[in-house]
């Protein structure tokens, strides 16, 4: 029989001891895999669920809002339009010199200035009629869309008609040029939002003729 | 009765035949808990993975149905654009509170009283007035303090002329 140089006492450990030693790396590489593989999981799903919530409170405000959103899109864009509104407020203003018995005179435009991200051109004219009217006519300008503000107003009266030397500011913005991202959250409007939209909607829109093209005739012999 | 065929001096020694079956008890019971812990982490993940696809497929439906209500979309950051424009313009400072605080004061005008001249700043008003009597011009700066309109009343300056009356200008800031 061929003796071993390792005593008995030590073989009979080396097996048992091989084995936990494997078991515990075993164990050691598992727990580190796995436990980062999870940890990791758990992050997608994290986030998985929060966009998952965003998307289905953009989807639910998308739907809320979808019958009435367009039109007052559409109102607000009149009262604050991407474009120079001079002409509009022109004749917003004439109409309702026009509903108030007062003349208007010596209608001016300015120039356009910018301010932030807000656009504003200045217009100056002449309201002269019967102080009721001419004041009723200065109040009523707030009412109407394109948004006016007055700027300044000087006033004399001579012979019972007052003349009003008044100067009023027009504005207007550039649209927006990008969507957010589908992932980015959208609220339904706040109520300051909604009060402000509230505000604009009681304004009086400007009134657009729409011209309808002629229909065909025959034509007459000229001969 | 067993036969230990085993050489006495090969026979391993009492305390590390017990340290072996000590090892070996310790590695079987080892084993068993890491099968148990891998089945178990093994099943973890594959529940979350499963529900992971679920959550993933969901938000293409939700993606499908925004994309959808495209328009939509644009419409309300148009407004909400707009709305958020729309308050800046209100906040600017305005004559309009001027000729609604002046509005009142013309209704209100006791007789004998004749307003020459009016102007309104985006601040403030600044009108003259005639008086034909002491009586009339305090009956106006009546209706001017009890009409809580104002903030500020300056009298800037007075004078009084035997054929027209009194004359007086003010400075008035609405509150």
């Amino acid at each position: 029989m061929k003796k071993s140089f390792i005593p008995p006492s030590i073989q009979i450990l080396i097996y048992p001891t091989l084995l936990l030693s494997v078991l515990v790396i075993l164990i050691l590489i598992v727990i580190n895999f796995g436990f980062s593989q999870i940890t990791k999981q758990r992050q997608a799903m994290s986030e998985t669920a929060q966009n998952e919530k965003i998307l289905a409170e953009k989807e639910a405000t998308l739907s809320e809002v979808s019958g009435t959103v367009a039109a007052n899109a559409n109102s607000v864009s009149l009262a604050l339009p991407e474009d120079n509104p001079a002409l509009f407020i022109i004749s917003q203003l004439k109409l309702l010199a026009i509903s108030k018995s007062v003349v208007l005179k010596n209608m001016k435009v300015g120039s356009g200035t910018e301010e932030t991200s807000l656009l504003r051109v200045a217009l100056s004219f002449n309201a002269d009629g019967q102080t009721v009217n001419v004041l009723d006519f200065l109040n009523s300008i707030e009412n109407v869309s394109p948004i006016i503000t007055i700027e300044k107003v000087k006033m004399s009266q001579i012979g019972g008609i007052l003349s009003a030397d008044t100067t009023v500011r027009g504005y207007w913005s550039l649209l927006p040029k990008t969507l957010p991202k589908i992932t980015e959250p959208l609220k339904n409007l706040s109520d300051a939002e909604k009060d402000v939209l509230d505000k604009i909607l009681a304004l009086t829109p400007p009134s657009f003729a729409e011209i309808i093209p002629a229909q065909a005739s025959a034509r007459d012999n000229p001969f | 009765m067993a036969i230990n065929l085993i050489p006495e001096e090969v026979a391993p020694k009492g305390a590390a035949a017990r340290l072996s079956i000590f090892l070996r008890t310790v590695s079987a019971i080892g084993l068993t808990l890491f099968i148990l812990v891998v089945f178990g982490l093994t099943s973890y993940y594959l529940v979350n993975y499963f529900q992971l696809r679920a959550s993933e497929s969901r938000q293409e439906n939700l993606k499908n149905v925004i994309s959808s209500l495209q328009d939509t979309e644009s419409s309300l950051i148009l407004l909400r654009d707009r709305l958020s424009k729309v308050k800046e313009v209100y906040a600017h400072d305005s004559a309009d509170k001027n000729i609604n605080a002046v509005s009142q004061v013309f209704a209100q005008v006791p007789s004998g009283i004749s307003i020459s001249d009016f102007e309104t700043t985006l601040k403030k008003i600044d009108m003259s007035v005639i008086a034909q009597s002491s009586l009339s011009l305090s009956q106006f700066i009546n209706v001017l303090i009890t009409s809580d309109l104002f903030e500020t009343i300056n009298l800037k300056s007075f004078s009084f002329n035997p054929t027209g009356g009194y004359v007086a200008t003010l400075e008035m800031f609405v509150k």
